[in-house]
């Protein structure tokens, strides 16, 4: 595990998507009452911040093509995408949020557009 | 001056061209050009069309400035050292034009090969007439629209023009060698005029030192007249380290003939525009292509044929292959307009995958407004075919040589066609130099053939 | 260079001639009913209380009047598409976005209310049901669902085939499984409205193994000025099923600018086959936008046939998604744009997956200052291995203004993967016509018969009465009286 720091609880509104760059990776955070979750801010369908959508039933939706990623399995519940977006362990320290970007969770590729 | 190119106001633009004393009609394109630049947008792969397939902002690197040239720098062998006597060579080093070799032949046959600056002076009325025309047609195709281009326009250097007078016939080639030893962006601009019935053949070499990082945003205006015969060949053969942005474009005269080869294989990201307007009727142009991309790079190549005028006739034909983590992308656009009757246009795009990781998308396009014409493309993607490699296997020749051969003889057709003197061979070293480097094991055939026969 | 080779078929030229002389010489659908019974209309222009509106006349559960107000939400803030056609004259507060008609769904071709039997006796349905050719009929009149009748060996197979608003009634688990997940609410600005607004259309759920032999069919048609129409199909063949489905329509002709934006989702299941026809003929006032999607999963097939005449601007590209080892997708379009009319069509691929083929065949015919554009995508992800495409596209000119343009584009992640397009633009020779005229066809009559061989690997996998339908209509078109 190799956390490093993303952002401060306090600055990430409940239940829409905040874009950050963890290690030079672009990471797309959800914060749901005090847990946050992480995935790769890059729709694995096109080249778009998943960050830049809204959040549906505990998935975060790709404005570009609508397709919606399950925030705790980062697989895609609706065409156009057919693959998951990496999901990445995040842990929440006295306000601190720290994402680790060293292996996704969910064992998912980042996209390569 | 060390302005990046973002940040470049009217007057950074316009400095050199001021302070190099040019003519006033000059400076005043230039400042229009600059008034341009300023108000546009760098490209946007999500709403230009003509970028979709390549993302500006990560394959181009604009917080650069415009290179100064620093000491003289040796640049590399042309192609024109392979041609037995030689021909005329103008040489670009970072931005200014370090010398010109002439030929007798060519000049007794009064060819003129200079720097741009100073034909605007000298050959005023040829400068003036055709500088800058091409690239800003108006009738919405892409050219004026480009802030890449109005940075030329605004801002080029070292600029070479070459002119082949009317009736001349010049076998021997005229070359224009860009070579790149200073890092930052770099602006090299070319406009060559090939009078009525004159015969000529002309090279745009593209070289730069090891190691080096940079930016060159070329353009080449290429103005064939009434009659003319030009074999056209523009070379890329850049080091690891250059973005190549390259609008290298030819208006096609009554009864004139091109026959061009794009050859692309050096730089990290190319984006090669080969464009002709076909203006006068019976108007012929035969744009070849040769591709080879390794890992690491991304060309993206946009051949573009207008047919404006009846009568003419276009046959793009672009091979490449493809190894490692590449990208290619095959744009090929033809657009025949409503008084094009009886256009002729054909265009074909293969690419070959040779190994695991490497992308090839195509999008071969055709805009048709008059339909007494003959039109078609095609388009195919694939490996080599295990049955080709079979049959050389069966003759006692071994698996990497076999593969060798069947590279080699995929490109031999296009070279062939072509016949253009020092660049064949060139051409001909390099790919055989990639398929020596690359992993022969890790080329992949596909045995779909092989399987069906048995 | 190549020519295309036009083939005369001469027994069906006799055949068309002799059908011709029945009929009107002029487009007989170019009608309006007076104001027939409506019960219900939303008013014109769109907004959150009109999404709300029709969601609560329906009664529809929460979780969809949510979606619908999430899509609307997507549709004010997604911008025009800047590509395909000129969509300037969508008039988006003139239309009228759901309007029911007064009577129930009847129970059979009698209960018919008068007026309404009496358009689809001018359309020449009760022949074609008279001939007993389909299994069940839906007819949509405006937005919803009038008639709708399945025969008693489908309802004993267990096939479910009911209009969409009963669909989500009657199988809301089913529904909401499937419901936008190939086509997602925010998936383009035009999907989105239908999203928001959607009422109408067909739900069809094949149970495993079944394979419905006779096509279903649905019939419908915008009547009242500026209106819009927006119904949704959504159809679901379980694993190693099979049905043909079957949709035509033909709009009347008026002066205000209609807006027709449908939706069609499909998922083909492993190894279930889906065939799905449409044979469009709106009048050239009509913005014809539309989303259709399938997903075939393992060694499942989809079919697309799409058929492509009149409106004022089409934008149409049927896609599959290949998900599954060893799926297939096939796309037989044919275009016709006339004066004013432009068809921005093609289909899209997408190969996700080892072993899979996709076919495109496009034939594309432009005649007066007509424009088609055929717009294609086959993508082939990486993963994907062994994939294979092959695309045609064949445009035939008919006149000095036509237009045509071909934009296809393929992307393909893999290096594997076996790709080929080819494309040829022509028109009609001199020498045909002239050999035509020599056996006395007129000219307009030898166009059509050369249009029509020129379709012929496409309008044969027609069902035969609508093959028929389309000849006749290349006859009218030819002739250039459309009412």
């Amino acid at each position: 595990m190799a956390f490093a720091p993303a952002t401060a609880l306090a600055d990430l509104p409940d239940a829409a998507p905040v874009r950050v760059e963890v290690d030079g990776v672009p990471v797309c955070l959800v914060r749901t009452g005090d847990a946050v979750r992480a995935v790769h801010d890059v729709c694995s369908h096109q080249r778009w911040s998943l960050a830049d959508g809204e959040i549906v039933d505990g998935a975060v939706e790709c404005s570009l093509h609508g397709s919606t990623f399950d925030l705790d399995t980062g697989r895609p519940r609706t065409l156009p995408a057919v693959t998951p977006v990496p999901t990445y362990a995040v842990r929440v320290t006295d306000g601190r949020v720290e994402v680790d970007v060293a292996g996704p969770t969910n064992g998912a590729a980042v996209p390569a557009h | 001056m060390t302005t990046i190119l973002s940040d470049l106001d009217e007057g950074g633009l316009v400095a050199r061209g001021e302070a190099g004393g040019e003519p006033s009609w000059l400076l005043d394109r230039r400042r229009a050009a600059a008034r341009r630049f300023v108000g546009q947008a760098w490209p946007d792969s999500h709403v230009d069309e003509f970028w979709r397939s390549t993302p500006f902002d990560v394959r181009f690197d604009v917080g650069r400035a415009i290179a100064e040239a620093t000491a003289a720098a040796e640049a590399p062998a042309s192609v024109l050292d392979r041609v037995e006597g030689g021909g005329v060579l103008v040489r670009v080093v970072d931005g200014a034009l370090v010398d010109v070799t002439a030929h007798p032949d060519a000049t007794a046959a009064g060819v003129v090969a200079m720097d741009l600056g100073r034909a605007a002076v000298e050959h005023a009325d040829l400068v003036e007439a055709h500088l800058g025309r091409l690239t800003t047609s108006g009738d919405g195709t892409g050219s004026d629209e480009d802030r890449t281009v109005s940075l030329s326009d605004a801002a080029w250097t070292g600029g070479v023009f070459i002119h082949v007078p009317d009736e001349a016939a010049v076998d021997v080639p005229l070359s224009v060698h860009v070579h790149v030893a200073t890092p930052g962006a770099h602006l090299p601009r070319i406009l060559a005029v090939i009078g009525r019935h004159a015969r000529a053949t002309l090279y745009l070499e593209h070289t730069s030192a090891p190691g080096v990082d940079a930016l060159v945003d070329e353009v080449a205006e290429i103005v064939v007249l009434d009659g003319a015969t030009l074999r056209l060949a523009s070379v890329q053969d850049w080091g690891d380290g250059v973005q190549h942005l390259g609008l290298q474009k030819a208006e096609v005269h009554r009864d004139a003939t091109v026959r061009s080869l794009a050859f692309t294989a050096g730089g990290a990201t190319v984006r090669l525009r080969p464009e002709f307007d076909l203006v006068g009727p019976g108007a012929e142009v035969r744009p070849l292509g040769i591709y080879l991309a390794s890992d690491g790079q991304w060309f993206d190549l946009q051949p573009f044929v207008r047919h404006i005028a009846p009568r003419a006739s276009s046959d793009v034909l672009f091979k490449g292959a493809l190894q490692g983590r590449s990208r290619t992308v095959f744009r090929g656009n033809v657009f025949v307009g409503r008084d094009a009757v009886g256009t002729a246009t054909d265009e074909n795009n293969r690419s070959l995958i040779l190994t695991e990781g490497a992308r090839a998308d195509a999008t071969p396009f055709l805009e048709i407004e008059c339909n007494d014409i003959t039109a078609g493309h095609g388009s195919a993607t694939g490996q080599i075919d295990a049955r080709h490699l079979y049959y050389l296997r069966s003759r006692g020749i071994d698996r990497d040589t076999a593969l060798r051969l069947i590279v080699r003889g995929y490109f031999t057709d296009v070279l062939e066609e072509a016949g253009l003197p020092g660049v064949t061979e060139h051409a001909l070293d390099v790919i055989e130099r990639r398929i020596a480097d690359a992993d022969l094991s890790a080329i992949q055939v596909n045995d779909l053939g092989l399987r069906e026969e048995s | 260079m190549s020519q295309t080779e036009i083939p005369l078929p001469a027994s069906e030229a006799r055949e068309n001639q002799e059908r011709l002389a029945q009929d009107l010489a002029e487009y007989k659908f170019g009608w309006s009913d007076p104001e027939a019974g409506y019960a219900f209309t939303s008013g014109q222009g769109v907004s959150e209380d009109v999404v709300r509106g029709i969601s609560a006349r329906k009664g529809e559960p929460e979780w969809m009047l949510d979606l619908r107000l999430r899509a609307f939400r997507a549709f004010l803030r997604r911008p025009m598409p800047n590509w395909g056609g000129e969509l300037g004259g969508i008039d988006f507060d003139n239309i009228h976005y759901y309007v029911e008609a007064s009577e129930k769904q009847a129970g059979s071709w009698e209960e018919l209310p008068p007026e309404i039997l009496q358009t689809y006796e001018k359309l020449g349905i009760p022949q074609a049901e008279r001939e007993r050719l389909v299994a069940g009929v839906a007819a949509q009149y405006e937005s919803t669902v009038l008639y709708h009748q399945v025969r008693e060996d489908l309802e004993e197979q267990g096939v479910v085939f009911l209009d969409t608003d009963s669909g989500l009634r009657e199988h809301e688990e089913l529904f909401r499984k499937h419901f936008a997940t190939v086509i997602p609410a925010n998936d383009n600005k035009f999907a989105a409205l239908n999203t928001a607004v959607w009422s109408g259309g067909s739900f069809i759920w094949i149970p495993e193994g079944v394979k419905v032999d006779i096509p279903l069919q649905a019939y419908f048609r915008i009547n009242k000025q500026n209106m819009g129409q927006f119904e949704r199909t959504l159809i679901i063949a379980e694993p190693g099923s099979y049905v043909h489905y079957v949709e035509g329509c033909t709009a009347p002709i008026y002066s205000s600018d209609s807006l027709h934006s449908a939706v069609v989702e499909i998922i083909v299941k492993e190894g279930a086959r889906v065939r799905y026809t449409t044979i469009q003929n709106w009048s050239n006032n009509v913005y014809n936008l539309v989303t259709k999607r399938a997903v075939a999963e393992r060694n499942a097939t989809m079919e697309w046939i799409d058929g492509n005449i009149g409106s004022k601007l089409t934008m149409k590209y049927p896609a599959v998604w290949l998900t599954g080892e060893g799926a297939k997708g096939e796309v037989l379009s044919v275009a016709y744009a006339n004066d004013g009319q432009h068809q921005d069509a093609g289909a899209k691929m997408v190969h996700a997956a080892p072993y899979t083929t996709s076919n495109i065949l496009s034939k594309s015919i432009s005649k007066g200052s007509g424009r088609t554009s055929y717009r294609g995508l086959v993508r082939i992800q990486e993963g994907a291995h062994h994939a294979r495409s092959a695309v045609k596209c064949d445009a035939l000119m008919l006149d000095e203004e036509a237009r045509t343009d071909t934009y296809p584009y393929m992307e393909i992640d893999q290096e594997d993967a076996t790709i080929e397009h080819e494309a040829t633009v022509s028109r009609v020779s001199e020498d045909q016509l002239f050999y035509m005229q020599q056996r006395g066809i007129d000219e307009d009559e030898a166009t059509a018969m050369i249009v029509r061989g020129f379709i012929e690997p496409i309008s044969r996998e027609l069902p035969m009465e609508y093959s028929v339908e389309l000849n006749r209509l290349i006859s009218i078109e030819m002739e250039g009286a459309i009412g």
